[in-house]
């Protein structure tokens, strides 16, 4: 049986847990955030070690590679040069225009370049940390992206550190339109494969007569349709984009559609990203 | 509980969770992250004092939990528990043996990741439930299993290169010295 020291070791044990279980969400995200500094050697060790991986890997690449890499990225550079005035070109005209509606100037995104440290440990949730914080202007609910396209939401932020919510993760849900049929929906996690996402709450499209199909945009949801942030709910700003429909069914007792999306980012790979600071 | 053993605790916990945010060999090959502290805490329970037991479950739970979605604590109280119980049975396994080190580290790997799962039900965001999810949950019991041993043979080591070794007993007896004199 166990003896009275061991008694109290193991209630002194359950209370620490107790008290962290019963501390509040904005006290215990601090918590975290500075427990994660004990790691931070890690963060520079890691950091270190992939840049001398690089640095020896740049040692041995041959010089005519670095040539011919060079001139495929000047006329790389030169083209994009092109798209770039064109792009300015259209900029400026849309805000004349915009002007001229009276709508109000489109704000363009401030991105904060960042590196993935860290991966959740656990594998029921979808969650990384970036080493960008408050420091670099970094605040919770910011949207994170590649430029693949939607990686997810700043969680909470530390000083040099941030957690993020990945697309799939359950507290990650984000408005969402699909481009060819202008449909919204919501996207939630899809648990079976971390590749995909659910596009839920979609009109449903379902015949009420032989031969007639409801669709409000006048349109059916087809595999490969484009799927974008919709930008409602003001989180995530619009036409981000997010993947593309792999198949589409008919739930909720026919009253509404969800459609499984393929993500267009791979977030198992994720290394450097980018949050938007709008 | 000495204190080199605090600190090789303290410092194996360390590398273990450090093991489980930045190497993601595992995660990519297999769909799941393997957890190293369970293992960790099979020797600690079977090779070391309730107070070693308790300082693993705070400090490598809070560390677990603070990289993690999960509600601080929650890992803490599942490796608390599992420790305590295998303590509290450690009379009854063989410790020394492979065998026992592989099936204690599965069990353990596999208590630890239900207790929490079970804790998140009763929360506002509870995990599904899936057979993606009973995969994952397997691959961490077999990680486990794995690394129970590793564990065991890394603190033996450790124990051999820092701890102070008493010299093997000499056969020489004073009381049975033949002392050759002259007849």
């Amino acid at each position: 049986m166990l003896r009275k020291p061991q008694y109290i070791i193991a209630a002194l044990v359950a209370l620490v847990g107790l008290t962290f279980l019963s501390l509040p969400e904005s006290l215990t995200g601090r918590v975290k955030l500075a427990v994660t500094g004990l790691f931070l050697p890690l963060f520079g060790l890691t950091e270190s070690a992939q840049s001398a991986v690089r640095r020896a890997g740049n040692a041995v690449v041959p010089r005519e590679d670095l040539v011919r890499e060079l001139e495929q990225l000047r006329a790389e550079k030169q083209k994009l040069e092109f798209t770039l005035a064109q792009a300015q070109a259209a900029a400026r005209e849309n805000d004349q225009l915009r002007k001229q509606a009276g709508y109000p100037a489109r704000a363009p995104w401030k991105l904060k370049p960042a590196r993935v440290i860290a991966r959740d440990p656990a594998n029921w949730w979808r969650t990384i940390f970036v080493d960008v914080g408050s420091r670099d202007g970094v605040r919770a609910d910011m949207p994170v992206v590649t430029p693949d396209g939607l990686v997810g939401r700043i969680a909470s932020v530390g000083s040099t550190r941030a957690q993020v919510f990945l697309l799939g993760d359950q507290n990650c849900r984000v408005a969402a339109l699909v481009k060819e049929t202008a449909e919204n929906g919501v996207i939630m996690p899809y648990a079976a494969d971390p590749a995909i996402v659910t596009l839920t709450y979609l009109s449903r499209g379902s015949p009420v007569k032989g031969g007639q199909t409801i669709v409000t945009s006048g349109l059916e949801l087809k595999p490969g349709n484009e799927v974008l942030t919709s930008g409602l709910g003001g989180v995530f700003p619009k036409d981000i984009r997010i993947g593309e429909v792999v198949d589409v069914r008919s739930v909720g007792f026919g009253l509404y559609q969800e459609a499984r999306v393929k993500l267009a980012v791979n977030l198992n790979t994720l290394d450097q990203v980018w949050v938007v600071a709008q | 509980m000495n204190r080199l053993e605090t600190i090789s605790i303290l410092l194996a916990a360390w590398v273990a969770v450090a093991f489980e945010i930045s190497f993601n060999g595992v995660r990519n090959l297999v769909g799941a992250q393997i957890n190293l502290l369970p293992a960790l805490m099979v020797y600690v329970a079977l090779s070391s004092s309730l107070p070693s037991v308790a300082l693993l479950a705070v400090v490598g739970g809070l560390a677990e939990d603070s990289f993690s979605a999960n509600p601080l604590g929650v890992t803490t109280m599942a490796l608390a528990m599992t420790g305590f119980i295998l303590h509290h049975q450690r009379d009854l396994v063989l410790r020394d043996q492979l065998y026992a080190q592989v099936l204690t580290g599965f069990l353990a790997s596999s208590l630890v990741p239900a207790c929490v799962i079970l804790a998140l039900m009763n929360t506002h965001n509870p995990v599904p439930l899936t057979w993606r999810l009973l995969g994952q949950w397997l691959v961490m019991a077999v990680g486990g299993a794995v690394a129970t041993p590793l564990a065991f043979r890394l603190f033996a080591l450790i124990n051999r290169l820092f701890t102070y070794q008493p010299l093997p007993e000499s056969h020489y007896r004073e009381t049975r010295q033949i002392k050759r004199n002259r007849i």
